[in-house]
């Protein structure tokens, strides 16, 4: 029977709870509901007195605002008024003194006025200017005459900064003008013909000028002109004031008038004077003038005709105040435009505000209810925290025990095999308490021996790793070749071993092994095969040798019956020829420069400690630079998925096939990734063991070599012999190598030339290379031969019973270090060589 | 290759120069082996031979076998070290009359 930990009190404990627990949350539940609907109620209130507010202030404003905006146009009506009545005033007085001056000529002397002059820009200067035709001199009486205005001239432009310019031009066309843009004009101006000067002549009295694109370029301008007189009463000129418009609007109109709020003038024809619309087109009019285009056509007719007022009118889709009032002394009107939201602006905020008033009263209730909640959960928690301590003393008596027996046991459980439960209550409790603590002795004893072994097993696992060789590169200072190996051992500690060492400077071993079974039996084996056999190679005996002897000293004492399967090589560094021998072990891998990974055909022998005196057979093969040799334990081609099928060699073939041009660790490292891949998460049973070598040669190969084609004659003997002579010669070598070398260049090439052809004759190739070894290819496209399987001559036997055939080769096999033979492309190549000394 | 030939009271003395090779044995073995008709006594002087190749090793077996088959004996003399090796490499110094 199963039991919840602990259940004792806590049946006790939510009998009690349940009940208080209950009447506790109708309690809150209709306080909460009532706090809800008074929150209600003040959103409602509030909401609408809100809303009454905003509307009432709002009506308020819009009347308050339309007095003040009509206010506002009347004020600024009379202050235009004023500063364009000043400028009035200003042509007034121009035109009298020039009445003065003009009807009084000899009262005055003559006052030069200079034409303009670029250099004065900036500054006010008066200015001559004369009509196109009219010569200075035909000129300079009157000229000098009005001179006598300059001064005032200029202190009138002076005197108000939206005054541009102040001059006079009289009948003959002489005109004087004070302004700051001598830069901007030329000698030749003829007032005459100007519009303000032909309306002030018609008018006869002060006119204002239409607005109009000044004749300088300083852009919109309006002008201020009055006739002067001669002494009979006589129009003698006009004098004029400009006055820049985007100036007169900037002091005139645009005075605080909101954001939205703007100004404008309008003269009797309903056109616009100064306003901000106003600007000059493409074709240089006047445009944006129109009082009909901004304002309904009765508003517009209401300002035309001297009317005072404000009105709401639409433009553009919005709601707008205009308040217009007209000028005294010019048919004129100041109109003020502003927008109906900008005026009831403070309306609106008003309602926001009384808006944020209710719903920070709506939050303050919230926060209310918020606290409430928070005082009935605290008391909840209280009364179950009350609750439980009783419950816990009730229940302590009779669980306490079985509490601290349960809690101990889940300690142990935990992994503390060291805690012991201590329970004294005298009854069967203790008894199960003693019990339990028995059995946890025994376990602790098992499981610290467990724990020893495995701790020895992990550091016979290290010993044995570290047996052997790890360090890549391997050889450093040998470029003649390269090695990589890895072993990947399994979660067990297992047999698998590969080995390299040089047995001399010249002959390199590679192992690789697997001994039977796994764990520490497997490993000691392991490292006994591996000193047997890296101790006998080094005593330079061939490799079946090696492994013969090894075979026999491994059954001396093999009581176990375990046994090793292993494959041995020993590479001729100079020449390349690997001697090999296979002890029942996977055939290694060979890839030949240029070519694919294929199996390296061996001689199957039995395995090592099978069965003493087993002969093993080696076997031999050329390397060539660039020649591949791979080695692994079946941990490579049995390595199992979780449907248990085996990675197998075909997939092997098929993964080192995939890159050819991977460098050994690449090589090694790719296998095993695919080994993973295949895995796919199964655990890896076996040892994973690789062993790559890779041959690079001492870099002597055909294109280094020099070459000589004879007809292969004895007749041709000779200079073959001159040329092998030469190249020797260079080498520097010794003579009596020289004459060895002689001796087997001429045992062989006579060879060829009596046996390839015959009876025929053909070509002879013959490659030296003379380097700190000597290498010579023979190579005839004769009868298939290799002198090498001769047999050998008899070098006992006296006089009578000897015999000279085979004497040639077997000198040559004498001479040369190495003498290898092979049949290629339909031809006979013999390869010889010699340490050159 | 050349060949001197001295009689001297009744033996004959070959005294051969330059290389005992493919192309020259044929000369020697044209002078040798005719040479056992009359002399009983023939000595090869080897001072001055720089070098023998198994051709020239075939006559002087042919050479050795004629002289005993005709009761007659053969000494090479003065032969240099490189071409004792030879010998020596071929165990013809067991079979010659190295002097």
């Amino acid at each position: 029977m199963t039991m919840n930990k602990g259940s004792i009190f806590k049946k006790i404990q939510k009998r009690v709870l349940v009940s208080s627990v209950f009447s506790a949350a109708v309690v809150s539940i209709a306080a909460v509901i009532c706090m809800l609907i008074m929150r209600g109620k003040v959103i409602d209130i509030s909401g609408r007195l809100g809303s009454e507010a905003a509307i009432g202030s709002e009506t308020a404003l819009e009347v308050q605002m339309e007095e003040s905006l009509l206010r506002l146009a009347q004020n600024k009506a009379a202050i235009s008024e004023e500063k364009l009545a000043s400028v009035s005033k200003m042509i007034r007085v121009i035109s009298e003194s020039a009445t003065e001056v003009a009807s009084n000529p000899a009262r005055y002397g003559r006052k030069d006025v200079g034409f303009p002059d670029a250099a004065n820009a900036g500054q006010t200067v008066a200015q001559l200017r004369l009509p196109e035709g009219v010569d200075y001199d035909s000129a300079a009486e009157e000229a000098g005459l009005l001179g006598n205005l300059s001064a005032l001239l200029v202190s009138e432009q002076t005197a108000q900064d939206y005054v541009a310019s102040v001059y006079i031009g009289s009948e003959n066309g002489v005109s004087i003008s004070a302004d700051k843009d001598s830069d901007r004009k030329t000698n030749i101006f003829d007032p005459r013909r100007r519009g303000w000067y032909m309306e002030g002549k018609a008018a006869d009295g002060l006119i204002w000028s239409d607005i109009f694109a000044d004749y300088s370029g300083r852009g919109l301008v309006i002008t201020c002109a009055m006739p002067f007189y001669g002494g009979d009463g006589e129009i003698m000129g006009v004098a004029g004031a400009d006055m820049r418009q985007d100036v007169l609007r900037k002091i005139v109109v645009e005075t605080q008038l909101g954001e939205t709020g703007r100004a404008f003038i309008s003269n009797e024809h309903g056109e616009m004077i100064i306003s901000e619309t106003i600007r000059i087109g493409e074709d240089g009019s006047v445009e944006g003038r129109a009082l009909s285009e901004l304002l309904p056509e009765e508003t517009a007719a209401r300002i035309i005709g001297g009317g005072e007022g404000i009105e709401r009118v639409s433009v553009a889709g919005e709601s707008f105040f205009v308040a217009y009032a007209p000028m005294k002394s010019l048919p004129w009107s100041l109109s003020v435009l502003m927008s109906v939201e900008e005026v009831i602006a403070p309306a609106i905020s008003s309602e926001a505000n009384i808006i944020a008033m209710a719903n920070e009263a709506t939050a303050g209730i919230d926060r209310m209810i918020l606290i409430t909640f928070g005082i009935f959960a605290a008391a909840l928690m209280l009364i179950l925290a009350g609750n439980t301590l009783m419950a816990k003393r009730m229940a302590a008596a009779l669980a306490k025990p079985i509490i601290e027996l349960s809690g101990g046991a889940k300690i142990i459980g935990a992994g503390n095999l060291n805690f012991r439960p201590d329970i004294k209550t005298g009854d069967e409790l203790e008894e199960l308490s003693d019990t339990l603590n028995t059995m946890l002795d025994n376990i602790h004893q098992i499981s610290a021996e467990k724990e020893r072994i495995g701790a020895e097993l992990n550091v016979a696992a290290n010993i044995q790793a570290s047996m052997l060789p790890c360090i890549f590169p391997a050889f450093p200072n040998r470029p003649e070749f390269d090695i990589y190996a890895s072993m990947l051992p399994a979660k067990e500690v297992g047999g698998d071993f590969y080995d390299f060492f040089l047995i001399d400077e010249n002959k390199l071993a590679v192992v690789i092994a697997d001994v039977s079974g796994k764990g520490v039996p497997a490993a000691l084996f392991m490292v006994i095969a591996k000193t047997l056999i890296k101790n006998n190679a080094q005593n330079k005996t061939a490799p079946d040798k090696v492994f013969e002897t090894v075979n026999n000293l491994l059954c001396e004492n093999n009581e176990a019956g375990m046994f090793v399967t292993a494959f041995m090589g020993v590479l001729d560094i100079k020449t390349g020829l690997l001697t090999y021998v296979n002890a029942g072990h996977n055939p290694p891998l060979i890839k030949r420069a240029g070519g694919k990974w294929e199996r390296l055909p061996t001689k199957a022998g039995f395995v090592l400690a099978g069965m003493e005196g087993i002969a093993y057979r080696q076997s031999e093969i050329s390397l060539d630079p660039e020649d591949m040799l791979f080695m692994y334990t079946d941990g490579v081609t049995e390595a199992e998925n979780p449907s248990k099928l085996l990675f197998g060699g075909a997939r092997l073939l098929g993964t080192v096939n995939r890159d050819l041009e991977l460098p050994l660790t690449e090589l090694l490292a790719g296998i095993k990734a695919e080994i993973d891949i295949f895995a796919d998460g199964a655990e890896q049973a076996d040892d994973i063991t690789m062993l790559a070598m890779k041959y690079i040669g001492r870099g002597v190969s055909a294109y280094n070599m020099k070459e000589l084609i004879v007809e292969a004659k004895t007749e041709n003997l000779d200079s073959l012999q001159d040329f092998i002579a030469a190249e020797l010669e260079v080498s520097g070598c010794a003579m009596k190598q020289r004459t060895q070398i002689a001796i087997a260049v001429e045992e062989i090439f006579v060879n060829i030339a009596h046996y390839a052809y015959k009876p025929g004759t053909g070509a002879a190739l013959i490659r030296i290379s003379a380097g700190e070894e000597l290498v010579i290819e023979f190579e005839d496209s004769g009868k298939p031969y290799n002198p090498l399987l001769a047999d050998e001559p008899d070098i006992t036997a006296g006089a009578d019973g000897r015999e000279v055939g085979g004497l040639g080769i077997f000198m040559v096999k004498n001479i040369m270090d190495t003498v290898e033979y092979r049949h290629e492309d339909n031809k006979n190549i013999l390869v010889i060589k010699k340490t050159l000394s | 290759m050349t060949i001197n030939q001295l009689q001297k009271n009744g033996g004959l003395t070959l005294v051969l120069e330059g290389r005992l090779d493919t192309t020259t044995a044929s000369q020697l073995q044209g002078v040798l082996i005719p040479a056992f008709e009359g002399a009983k006594e023939i000595t090869l002087d080897f001072l001055t031979l720089a070098y023998v190749s198994s051709a020239g090793l075939r006559v002087l077996l042919m050479a050795e076998k004629t002289a005993k088959a005709k009761g007659a004996s053969m000494k090479l003399v003065n032969v240099p070290p490189d071409i004792m090796e030879v010998f020596d490499m071929t165990g013809f110094s067991a079979i010659l009359n190295i002097v």
